[in-house]
């Protein structure tokens, strides 16, 4: 049993969001509705999707932080599955976002399901924050045990502030300025701007995310994602089960990686011991990836991944990522919905989803026929990448990553 | 002050940590080292990651380190830091342990002018009768950052 054999053996057949008619994007700050609903909306959404009656569900994946989602059991029941081949409920947060897809897939590889649903579901915004995460007590004269009697006494609290220590780093080290991440930052909302799902849709300058305020130096406002309410869920099965549903099947070629980044310092990604054997894995180099979509709470995060996956040195995204080479038109399209930071957050989830979209050509946008993967290429309202054939989706600072190949 | 007026979050030391916050208050930084192989770890835990025992002791270090990352909080959600924003938090590598970062706030210093790399001392800040968390100030302003 090797790589090889498993390369392109399993598929996705379908991707679904929590839409509703109050929120039409899925993506929202107060979703009305609990987690289990959420959930159940994207998986029958994926299913419709495939074209696939959600009682042939035999297996789901899920990932939870802080016990902020629905267990698979509580799912497949609301699904009306019977006969459940396997299940697997993963404790952590963006760096099980694409792990959870080929642990789906090795399921089905092997055998143990047919169709295995995989999700990510969560009130972010109006149930279980992100934001206070480290936050302990909360406040006043209490105590705070674990981990945090470490941190969080010295006012640690939230992802911006945990992240924050990375990207300074990077900075001062490789004299990168918050003026480089706002060409990221301006080029993943250019994108979001043809999004109809997408939070935040407004078009940014460099100037504006400057000016934007500060949340946690090196952060301002536009560096971060933001708290969401939303489901994301897909369907995997064999590539050959995919062939005889509805949507062109995404192949999925490899994967790899723990959900961890044991790396020297912070400023590393994991992709610097996993990136070269991803790549083998999926038979692919690095100039056929088509698509990039990095796990982007902050902008630094996706432009180390670039740096650690070698298509620059240490230190150069900053230039790399200029003059239009990240953009739908560009050597290496990333964030092509607009990434966490603009269409919302889903702990990474949808940045999969996109990938998915992207490589079967009916990205959503403001193309009049995008649903029948017609597009026009127009900038102003297109935002498919011409002929995606190949995409690299990558978890929270390179824990772990997917290649993904046009079925 | 009183632990019941120090507005802010403290440290509730368990079996592991006891003796982390024990020397604090006596002013010395000490870390948990294996008592096989001899390897420094921290945050304290049961197992050395090296070789695997479960005995230790706890070394006494000079308290001097560089700085190793930092961040500017403007905005929390730690409601009893907010009128405090904008304040620093550090990560702190210490001399005789690079590999081991103490998370911290440096004191007495212009944020603005905060650099990886700025030599630090540990600071013992009796901030309650009963609790010592240790803070950090710069040793050297280098004369041009």
């Amino acid at each position: 049993m090797s790589e090889q054999d498993f390369r392109d053996k399993t598929a996705i057949a379908g991707i679904g969001y929590s839409r509703s008619p109050a929120h039409p994007g899925a993506f929202s700050k107060n979703s009305g509705v609990d987690v289990l609903t959420l959930a159940s909306r994207a998986a029958r959404a994926a299913c419709a999707d495939a074209g696939l009656d959600p009682k042939e569900i035999d297996g789901a994946v899920m990932y939870q932080m802080f016990d902020d989602s629905v267990r698979t059991g509580l799912v497949l029941s609301a699904l009306g599955c019977r006969n459940v081949g396997y299940a697997s409920n993963l404790v952590g947060g963006g760096n099980y976002s694409s792990f959870a897809v080929f642990q789906a897939a090795q399921a089905v590889y092997h055998g143990i399901c047919n169709y295995v649903l995989v999700y990510r579901a969560l009130n972010g915004r109006s149930g279980v924050r992100m934001g206070h995460w480290g936050a302990g007590a909360g406040g006043g004269s209490s105590r705070v045990g674990g981990e945090s009697q470490f941190t969080s006494i010295y006012g640690l609290a939230g992802a911006a502030a945990h992240h924050g220590f990375e990207a300074r780093r990077y900075m001062d080290l490789y004299g990168v300025t918050s003026l480089d991440f706002a060409h990221f930052a301006v080029n993943s909302r250019s994108n979001a701007v043809k999004n109809p799902r997408a939070m935040m849709r407004t078009p940014i300058s460099v100037e504006d995310h400057q000016n934007s305020r500060m949340i946690c130096d090196p952060y301002h406002l536009l560096d971060c994602c933001q708290e969401t309410d939303v489901a994301c869920a897909l369907i995997i099965t064999s590539t050959e089960r995919a062939r005889a549903l509805k949507k062109r099947p995404v192949l999925i070629s490899a994967g790899i990686g723990g959900g961890v980044s044991p790396t020297p310092n912070i400023e590393d990604t994991n992709l610097i011991n996993i990136g070269p054997r991803l790549l083998q894995a999926a038979d692919v180099e690095l100039g056929d990836i088509d698509v990039f979509e990095g796990y982007d709470a902050f902008t630094d995060m996706p432009m180390r991944m670039i740096e650690d996956m070698g298509w620059c040195k240490r230190g150069e995204a900053r230039d790399f990522i200029k003059g239009g080479r990240i953009s739908l038109d560009g050597e290496l399209p990333t964030q092509t919905h607009g990434g966490l930071i603009n269409e919302g957050y889903c702990h990474g989830f949808n940045n999969v989803l996109e990938a998915v979209q992207q490589l079967r050509g009916d990205a959503e946008d403001l193309c009049p026929h995008w649903q029948q993967g017609e597009h026009t290429y127009d900038r102003t309202l297109c935002r498919q990448v011409r002929g995606a054939e190949v995409a690299l989706n990558v978890s929270v600072l390179g824990s772990s990553a997917i290649i993904l190949k046009r079925g | 002050m009183t632990t019941h007026e120090y507005a802010y979050l403290l440290p509730q030391p368990d079996a592991l940590t006891q003796p982390f916050w024990d020397a604090a208050k006596r002013h010395d930084l000490v870390l948990q080292e294996c008592g096989e192989c001899g390897k420094l770890r921290h945050p304290p835990t049961s197992v050395c990651s090296e070789c695997g025992s479960e005995s230790f002791a706890w070394r006494k270090l000079g308290g001097r380190g560089r700085l190793y990352s930092y961040v500017i909080v403007h905005q929390t959600a730690l409601p009893n830091w907010r009128q405090s924003v904008p304040y620093n938090i550090v990560q702190v590598a210490l001399d005789e342990a690079p590999e081991i970062r103490l998370c911290g706030n440096v004191i007495d210093f212009d944020d603005s002018k905060l650099k990886v790399g700025l030599p630090l001392v540990a600071v013992f800040d009796d901030v309650t009768p009963e609790d010592t968390i240790i803070r950090w100030r710069v040793a050297a302003v280098p004369a041009e950052v």
